[in-house]
């Protein structure tokens, strides 16, 4: 027969598929479904190797008993926006001021350990027991029972004071224990302390009275700043001069007023810019 | 804006140039030329929507398994029927339509022989005859060995030989 002497080979080499589409239209097709389906790129949700798997649930089997067993459960979270000073009782009984422009956190769990975390100014009176912890920026400091301020808005201008007992603190480049009446500053990367300073300013501390020993400007008008979250422009002369004399800090102009008619200034605030210059 | 250019113009290239294989391996599948264009299609948009997190040293063989995957998903087992286009080339021998009507029944008989091949079989018999890919590439592209190839290719002619002399 004829066919069967055919290639048999040749013949199927010779099929076409029988496409209804050319290459044009199917691509064209595609780009259709593809924009129909919205530009979604998936991303890949492979399966994890069994040994991830476990190393995964391993991790978060230790992450909740951390949780339930770490002393350090959020208690409470301050904030204080107000110009005035707010007085809150802290769960272990201490007693806080927070300043203006103060965040504060309080953890503190059943094994009596207490831990704060504070940006800002405020000033505790500590129930003694366990470690009493504060980190604020640029530093931490620990205390078993005693009464002390922290200002610390910024890490490069922090003050603390200690009226009664002893604070230890640690910042990054030295460590350093107050006793009662001793006081540190830090400004910029300078750190002056223990310095003495005037136990009856604990006193006024909720009423916004800050009481100044010979302190210069930048650290007084750093402090302006902080609570009102301004940017201050002033020369290097002008934050030098030193001012001695209390300053209620309750209304900022009327702060600023003082000051700067004491030191012989002039102040101007512009979309949250505090600009100092001196009288000509 | 300038990313999305480029992988728009590498896609269509991937499409350019793999576009015919997939759709004719869908085709060997299934023998539903409808049903193989269309997942070739899909394919394509699987390839589109992935494209962040393709390996480009495997993209062929990544290809092959969506189609076949999207293959398997459509796959209900039953009789296939092959139903190529002759393309021989014009020559004196095919001139007489007593020579073109036993062309067409031959082709006929060949493609029902195919159609009942197993499976793999006949997709990897045609993927060489019909697309010319070397044993190498498509071992490569089915992800199998080059030996099973050969084994799946033997088996093929050794079916079609048996069955084309018997029913002839």
């Amino acid at each position: 027969m004829k066919s069967n002497r055919m290639d048999m080979d040749k013949l199927i080499t010779g099929f076409n598929v029988p496409a209804t589409k050319s290459k044009q239209e199917a691509r064209d097709a595609v780009w259709q479904k593809i924009e129909s389906r919205g530009d979604t790129s998936k991303r890949k949700t492979r399966r994890l190797p069994l040994y991830l798997i476990s190393a995964a649930a391993a991790a978060a089997l230790l992450v909740v008993a951390f949780w339930v067993l770490n002393p350090h459960t959020p208690a409470i979270e301050l904030q204080n926006h107000l110009a005035k000073s707010t007085q809150t009782v802290l769960p272990d009984s201490s007693e806080v001021v927070v300043q203006k422009n103060t965040s504060l956190r309080y953890l503190g769990g059943p094994s009596g350990k207490r831990l704060i975390e504070l940006k800002g100014e405020a000033y505790f009176k500590v129930t003694k027991g366990e470690k009493f912890k504060v980190n604020f920026p640029g530093g931490e400091l620990t205390v078993l029972g005693t009464r002390f301020n922290v200002r610390a808005y910024t890490a490069g201008n922090i003050r603390v004071e200690c009226y009664e007992g002893s604070v230890s603190v640690a910042l990054p480049e030295s460590d350093c224990v107050l006793k009662a009446g001793e006081g540190l500053v830090l400004s910029g990367r300078k750190m002056e302390g223990p310095i003495p300073i005037d136990l009856s300013n604990e006193k006024t501390i909720g009423d916004n009275l800050y009481y100044w020993n010979n302190r210069p400007l930048s650290e007084i008008l750093s402090l302006v700043c902080e609570r009102d979250g301004l940017v201050m422009t002033a020369s290097h002369d002008v934050l030098n001069q030193r001012f001695s004399g209390p300053v209620n800090m309750n209304n900022t102009n009327q702060a600023l007023t003082i000051i700067t008619k004491a030191m012989n200034l002039r102040y101007r605030i512009e979309n949250n810019k505090l600009t100092i210059v001196e009288n000509q | 804006m300038h990313r999305l250019e480029e992988e728009k113009d590498w896609f269509e290239e991937i499409f350019d140039k793999n576009y015919e294989f997939i759709r004719n391996y869908l085709y060997y599948l299934s023998g539903d030329i409808e049903l193989a264009e269309d997942l070739s299609q899909d394919t394509f948009l699987q390839l589109w929507q992935e494209r962040k997190n393709i390996r480009h040293e495997t993209l062929r063989q990544f290809l092959f398994k969506i189609a076949r995957n999207l293959f398997l998903k459509h796959y209900r087992r039953k009789k296939i029927s092959l139903n190529f286009v002759n393309s021989l080339p014009p020559g004196a021998d095919t001139e007489s339509p007593e020579f073109l009507m036993e062309l067409k029944e031959y082709s006929v008989k060949i493609q029902q022989i195919l159609s009942e091949l197993p499976e793999k079989t006949r997709t990897i018999f045609l993927m060489s005859r019909i697309d010319s890919i070397s044993y190498a590439e498509i071992a490569l592209n089915l992800d199998i060995s080059i030996k099973s190839v050969e084994k799946h290719m033997t088996k093929a002619l050794k079916i079609l030989k048996l069955k084309v002399d018997r029913k002839l």
